[in-house]
């Protein structure tokens, strides 16, 4: 893609924050981000709304499944100590203080976990020093991902994969560009806005139009396997 | 509001927004959905996506199983709230001692005025039949005379 080349000369980061970017288009006191949606989140479940909770597990499980995989092989027992990660976490959740981000907190839970999981069975845990776990938020590893994958749900997973990318494919040129610059390269609106030359609030709805139509395609699958919906 | 909802995904909005946003997710199944549906687009776009709906699945039933967890910590902002919830105690417990020595007062008054009749028998006795009965008893536990007494 030819923004592509573009981009890797804009400063990028998924992670920095919005504020170091003001500019007349932009909603006033933009907040960064990813912590202060994740404290909402936490501070609603504390208070009980489990939806809430329900929203962070949406965000983190494949996350913290990839990272367990990095210490655990059998994809059954990784899947049970995700769960139970995520168990400890709701039981703990008041105790959580906001003083570290939501996931590096859950993570080490989950590492715990899995130790503790290994130790149990008289296995030694493969090691994982305190650097990694300080650094979980850009943890990305397609390997580990490829690992945990099982037959029942590779169809599932090539199905979906195909999906989102026909749909891709056959969005109008400015839509596709916008969303492939948030998802892909990490841009933040007012870099997509600069890059494509056009106003924040253009950006902002592309963006939803890309996934509104990527939406609508995947209803059908996944409406048919998920029986909480 | 679908669209900000997608601005919340990406944590581009801004403060003033974000409870009523979180609540508006939260709330609404519809929104849950699409939160997924971005969810997925952005994993597959990154190349990092597995279909995990079971194990989502596995997960939100372990936590729905869970007692509802109520009144944790929050943070800061909430220190506040929480000075102010114990400050509230202190009307109730006033209004709660208020009653109670209204109460207490009123139970008093009853009192007094139930023994009272009891003196004014002692007007209609006469003076030797007093002095008689003053003579005899040992201590002031016979002061419940009788009207009898006279016959």
């Amino acid at each position: 893609m030819n923004h592509l080349k573009v981009v890797n000369q804009v400063q990028t980061g998924y992670n920095k924050p919005l504020m170091n970017h003001p500019s007349p288009n932009m909603d006033p006191k933009p907040v960064n981000p990813e912590r202060l949606v994740d404290q909402k989140l936490v501070e609603k479940a504390q208070r009980g709304d489990k939806r809430a909770f329900g929203i962070l597990v949406e965000k983190y499980h494949k996350k913290l499944t990839r990272l367990l995989a990095r210490m655990v092989r059998d994809q059954s027992e990784i899947e049970d100590i995700v769960q139970d990660s995520f168990v400890k976490a709701y039981r703990a959740i008041n105790n959580f203080r906001g003083d570290s981000a939501f996931y590096t907190w859950l993570y080490r839970i989950g590492i715990n976990t899995a130790k503790n999981h290994l130790v149990s069975l008289g296995r030694r845990p493969k090691a994982m020093n305190e650097v990694e776990i300080e650094d979980v938020e850009n943890f990305e590893d397609g390997d580990e991902l490829r690992s945990i994958e099982t037959p029942e749900n590779t169809m599932m997973t090539k199905e979906i994969v195909a999906t989102v990318n026909d749909t891709i494919e056959g969005l109008p040129d400015e839509l596709k560009e916008a969303i492939s610059l948030r998802e892909m390269d990490g841009l933040s609106y007012e870099e997509i806005a600069e890059l494509m030359q056009c106003p924040i609030g253009t950006v902002r709805s592309r963006i939803f139009r890309a996934r509104e139509a990527i939406a609508e395609k995947l209803k059908p699958l996944i409406e048919t396997t998920n029986k909480r919906w | 509001m679908k669209e900000k909802i997608s601005s919340l995904f990406d944590n581009e909005i801004s403060e003033r927004e974000l409870d009523s946003l979180i609540n508006d997710v939260t709330k609404k199944q519809e929104n849950q959905k699409n939160w997924m549906y971005y969810q997925i687009t952005r994993d597959v776009m990154r190349g990092d996506f597995v279909s995990s709906t079971k194990l989502k699945d596995k997960i939100m039933d372990a936590i729905d199983a869970e007692p509802t967890q109520l009144g944790g910590f929050s943070s800061s902002m909430n220190s506040n709230a929480t000075l102010k919830s114990q400050f509230n105690y202190w009307p109730h417990l006033f209004g709660f001692v208020v009653v109670l020595g209204m109460l207490f007062t009123f139970m008093n008054v009853n009192i007094q005025t139930e023994t009272a009749p009891v003196l004014l028998v002692q007007d209609d006795i006469p003076s030797e039949i007093l002095s008689a009965h003053y003579a005899h008893t040992a201590s002031t536990a016979n002061y419940f005379v009788q009207t009898g007494f006279n016959e």
